[in-house]
């Protein structure tokens, strides 16, 4: 996480000091000094996988905290909806905390609302009281 | 009508296994990223299962959440995903998968029930046909 603290701009602040000179210097001398100061600065920054990692973590964090929100917002709505004729033993799909389409095929369901809001993030959850389970019981030997 | 046969695949597997190629598609309808993979026919498993290298490399959502059961009963919650299964001119939807660290996919009765399927073990070929 630390290679992550670097890319903030905030711990940036401070890196780059200004520089404070009793001549006047000549254009090659400043030149060296920034590089100096930057050299280890940029040894960081210039390592894709480095960049490409804190990105990753940020937005797998982002689509974690999206999806926690819509899971919950459809547990709240399933209470009041197991009770409505309209959405029981439906699937329901949730974006920003509403219910933007259901059906009793999710495919079908689906298949309507990334045509409609292209592939965005959303819960689609049954409206039913009974946990949904998959077996997936195929044990299966290594061929060697 | 399409009906479709195919070998069993007595290669990599023993006893021979129902093998067969499957399109998986991006579930966005703009995008246009695909890859053709192997499958295995399972007609024990309620779901079907996606390499899990594909989510990560089209860094799929997290769509929903099932409970799944392994052949030790053990339970699981586990994130599941949207993608599309395309299998010839016999399946063409946007299938609810769960992943696992495998090169190939499992195509459970979520799939296989819309098809009419025929085993034939005897003389090692099945036949897939969209009644």
């Amino acid at each position: 996480m630390s290679d992550y603290k670097l890319l903030k701009p905030q711990e940036t602040k401070g890196f780059i000091e200004p520089i404070h000179l009793k001549s006047l210097p000549s254009q090659d001398s400043v030149y060296d000094i920034m590089k100096k100061r930057l050299t280890s600065h940029y040894s960081i920054l210039s390592q894709p996988s480095v960049i490409a990692n804190s990105l990753a973590t940020k937005s797998i964090s982002a689509s974690e905290q999206i999806f926690e929100r819509e899971k919950n917002s459809f547990a709240k709505l399933k209470e009041t909806l197991l009770h409505d004729a309209v959405y029981v033993n439906k699937f329901i799909a949730i974006m920003d905390g509403k219910i933007v389409d259901s059906d009793y095929d999710r495919s079908a369901l689906a298949e309507r609302v990334y045509t409609k809001h292209g592939y965005v993030q959303l819960f689609i959850g049954k409206v039913t009281k009974q946990k949904r389970y998959r077996e997936l019981p195929s044990p299966e030997r290594v061929k060697m | 009508m399409s009906l479709h046969t195919y070998p069993y695949d007595a290669e990599n597997f023993d006893p021979p296994a129902l093998i067969l190629d499957v399109e998986v598609v991006h579930p966005d309808p703009r995008d246009k990223r695909r890859v053709t993979k192997k499958a295995k026919i399972d007609t024990g498993a309620d779901g079907s299962v996606i390499p899990v290298k594909i989510r990560d490399e089209w860094e799929l959502y997290k769509t929903g959440e099932v409970t799944t059961i392994n052949f030790q009963r053990e339970e699981r919650v586990e994130p599941t995903y949207d993608v599309r299964i395309v299998i010839n001119r016999l399946v063409n939807k946007i299938v609810e998968v769960t992943v696992a660290n495998r090169e190939d996919l499992l195509l459970g009765r979520d799939i296989l029930n819309d098809l009419k399927m025929c085993a034939n073990g005897k003389f090692q070929f099945f036949a897939l046909e969209d009644p």
